[in-house]
């Protein structure tokens, strides 16, 4: 009994460092994003030969929102002659396809859709359809629910003149942030995870995520490097870690925002963040030792890919670490209180929130210029019991594919939007 | 339209030029202080107060145990209340030490069974946000679990109200160091007076210490009428995360109210580049 005592407390103080080191590392990006010196982006450079682009637009089923995205692409500032509109009908049963073959007609130059009937459904397998159709150097991607404004294709696509760029980013913002308190949560989590966490990655030449959508890479060279596997939930994930051990960055554009749709109801959200989780721990298997191994990435470049491709493992860590305590206090051991332990196991539960830490999100809010929304951050500890089950349960789920050696199916985020999106 | 015989209107100039043109929020950030000042300010806000902590705590566990006893002693008896004196962090921590209750095995039953049937049903009705059934369903897990544990090996059981007095005593301690702490690095980023900052620390610690008397109370009054069944559910749920909370709800005041305040005060912010 003495040594499972031993190992249950030896557990406990390894969650306690491994919280800690996510705690300070959000309070170091905060402090960047806040008070340090900012790193330019590119959209400062002149340049009439941009690179030709292909915006790619996936969809499944996407008639309530479907129009609302052409109309702003095709309102965007960009070479006409260097821009190309691919929206992927990908399975769709609704009149998604009807409604892409109507802007087809309207405007045959520019919009050229893609409909796949055959072969496996979901996002990265609609994509590599989606580069064998296109023909631009770029492929910019955005989810059919975004609202692309004018700038931002060429604020994006003006990166690529950088030779070392594989990928870019943009900033995700909410259209429908003021529909609920789930939303609101959500418009608070967005703008930790893109005004602070992205920017200060960026500032501090780390590991920028490439999340998929308002983002962009280069077709050729995704192309080469096998493309993206259809087995894989999170495609933005793997192409990031590819690209960095190919050698090549992704940069963030803080000042590309586009608008997107949050999920308005729990269960949606349960999925969406259950879906990231498993994709992420597919991705986190595959990329670990890889990562480890490669000297294409600087020292702090490994240590923050490493923290961000095992961001997915810490609420099963912390799930474990509960049942880890329960387990000490009933056998009596929770009577560690005559040493340092104490503070440790405060610490713990101190650093609940390090999922995006309070004052990460606090702080972000903040240079946003929001009053009231900051009020609400103490109820980001719902969340955070919210996440904790969910991702532990994508993350066991990413577990038992590797496991198992079993394939994973795609499942589609709902749409909400029933009303007019200003076009 | 203008009929031909009237005379033509001068248009009205209408000024849309702005006073301010405020940075973006892409571009925005705040004076740098760099490192050192970042330091030394972190050192300014929390160490001072963890010293006067470090001074203070032996008189508040007492005031917190001279509390307790006062509102205990008309429900138990003068002859159970026991005042305990230890050592803790080189220092001295008062604690209280009363008879507490056993639940019988019909209470165990019913309360696992109640727990458990929160547990399953709560996070799986629809009109309940997840998130609100999620956290429902933890605090009646960790019930269950020592529902069951009375229920099946009540003399196992391996605390007292002295060692729960003891355990929550000296977290509360912990805490009170750990606060000032964690709030002068989550202040750092923020462009205010010291002294305001300071003060909003100081308010978090004295809320902690006076929500803590409560608490200290209301934990030793349920355990001594209501039994140890529920000493699982005060340490995990509303132990150390409720004293986060209460400086999170504080600090998300004080940065709303900074925010209202220079968010259209030029002065205060740079940009990027």
């Amino acid at each position: 009994m003495e040594v499972v005592v031993l190992i249950l407390k030896i557990y406990i103080v390894l969650v306690v460092l491994i919280m800690s080191g996510y705690t300070l590392r959000h309070m170091r990006f905060t402090l960047s994003r806040v008070r340090g010196e900012q790193r330019i982006f590119y959209q400062d450079i002149l340049d009439d030969d941009l690179p030709t682009l292909a915006v790619l637009i996936p969809m499944h089923n996407e008639e309530k929102v479907a129009r609302h995205v052409l109309e702003r692409l095709l309102k965007v500032e960009y070479p006409q002659d260097r821009l190309e509109i691919i929206p992927i009908n990908d399975h769709s049963d609704d009149k998604t396809e009807e409604i892409l073959n109507e802007y087809a007609e309207k405007y045959p130059s520019r919009v050229l859709p893609l409909h796949r009937k055959e072969g496996k459904r979901g996002k990265p397998a609609a994509l590599n359809d989606g580069m064998a159709k296109a023909t631009g150097e770029v492929v910019l991607v955005f989810d059919a629910d975004y609202l692309p404004p004018r700038g931002i294709l060429r604020d994006m696509a003006v990166s690529f003149k950088d030779p070392e760029v594989g990928a870019v980013m943009g900033r995700v913002v909410p259209e429908n942030a003021n529909h609920n308190f789930l939303t609101r949560l959500l418009d608070l989590e967005r703008t930790g995870g893109y005004q602070i966490d992205q920017q200060a990655r960026h500032n501090m030449k780390l590991v920028p995520q490439y999340g998929g959508t308002v983002g962009g890479f280069r077709r050729q060279l995704a192309i080469d490097m096998g493309g993206f596997d259809p087995n894989i939930l999170t495609e933005d994930t793997e192409l990031t870690y590819k690209l960095f051990l190919n050698g090549y960055k992704v940069v963030y554009a803080n000042r590309a925002e586009c608008y997107e749709e949050v999920p308005e109801e729990w269960p949606v959200r349960a999925r969406q963040v259950q879906r990231w989780a498993h994709g992420h721990t597919q991705v986190m298997y595959r990329y670990f030792l890889p990562l480890l191994r490669s000297r294409l990435l600087s020292r702090w470049e490994k240590v923050d890919g490493l923290l961000l491709l095992t961001i997915y493992m810490v609420p099963i860590v912390l799930l474990l670490g509960i049942l880890d305590s329960l387990a000490l206090f009933f056998l009596g051991e929770m009577n560690i209180i005559d040493s340092i332990l104490v503070f440790v196991y405060v610490a713990a539960y101190n650093s609940y929130g390090n999922f995006a830490p309070f004052y990460q999100i606090a702080s972000g809010a903040f240079l946003d210029g929001a009053v009231e929304r900051i009020l609400l951050v103490p109820f980001l500890i719902f969340n955070f019991f919210f996440n904790l089950w969910y991702v532990a349960n994508g993350f066991v789920a990413g577990t038992l594919d590797l496991v198992f050696k079993r394939g994973s199916s795609w499942a589609k985020t709902p749409r909400f939007r029933d009303r007019e999106a200003s076009v | 339209m203008l009929s031909l015989g009237n005379k033509k209107k001068k248009p009205e100039v209408v000024d849309i030029s702005k006073q301010v043109i405020h940075p973006h929020r892409a571009y925005r950030k705040l004076v740098d202080v760099g490192r050192r000042g970042s330091f030394i300010e972190l050192l300014i806000l929390s160490v001072p107060l963890m010293a006067v902590m470090y001074f203070l705590f032996p008189y508040l566990t007492y005031l917190n145990c001279y509390n307790a006893i006062h509102l205990l002693t008309p429900s138990i008896p003068e002859e159970f209340i026991h005042l305990i004196r230890d050592d803790y962090l080189a220092n001295t921590v008062y604690f209280m030490s009363i008879p507490g209750s056993y639940p019988t095995m019909t209470f165990s039953f019913i309360t696992a069974l109640i727990s458990f049937l929160i547990l399953v049903i709560i996070p799986n009705i629809k009109i309940v946000p997840k998130a609100v059934g999620l956290w429902v369903g933890y605090l009646a897990f960790v019930n269950f679990v020592s529902a069951t544990f009375f229920f099946f090996v009540p003399n196992q059981f391996p605390y007292s109200i002295r060692i729960f007095s003891e355990l929550y005593m000296k977290t509360e301690v912990s805490m009170w160091f750990i606060i000032p702490l964690l709030l002068a690095a989550a202040l750092l980023p923020i462009p205010s007076r010291l002294g305001a900052k300071f003060g909003v620390i100081i308010s978090i610690v004295l809320l902690d210490v006076v929500l803590g008397i409560v608490r200290y109370f209301v934990f030793l009054y349920v355990l001594h009428h209501y039994s140890f069944l529920f000493m699982a559910l005060m340490f995990f749920a509303f132990g150390p995360l409720v004293d986060f909370l209460y400086a999170v709800v504080t600090y998300s005041l004080f940065m709303r109210n900074i925010s209202a305040e220079i968010r259209k005060d030029i002065r205060q912010w740079k940009w990027s580049y």
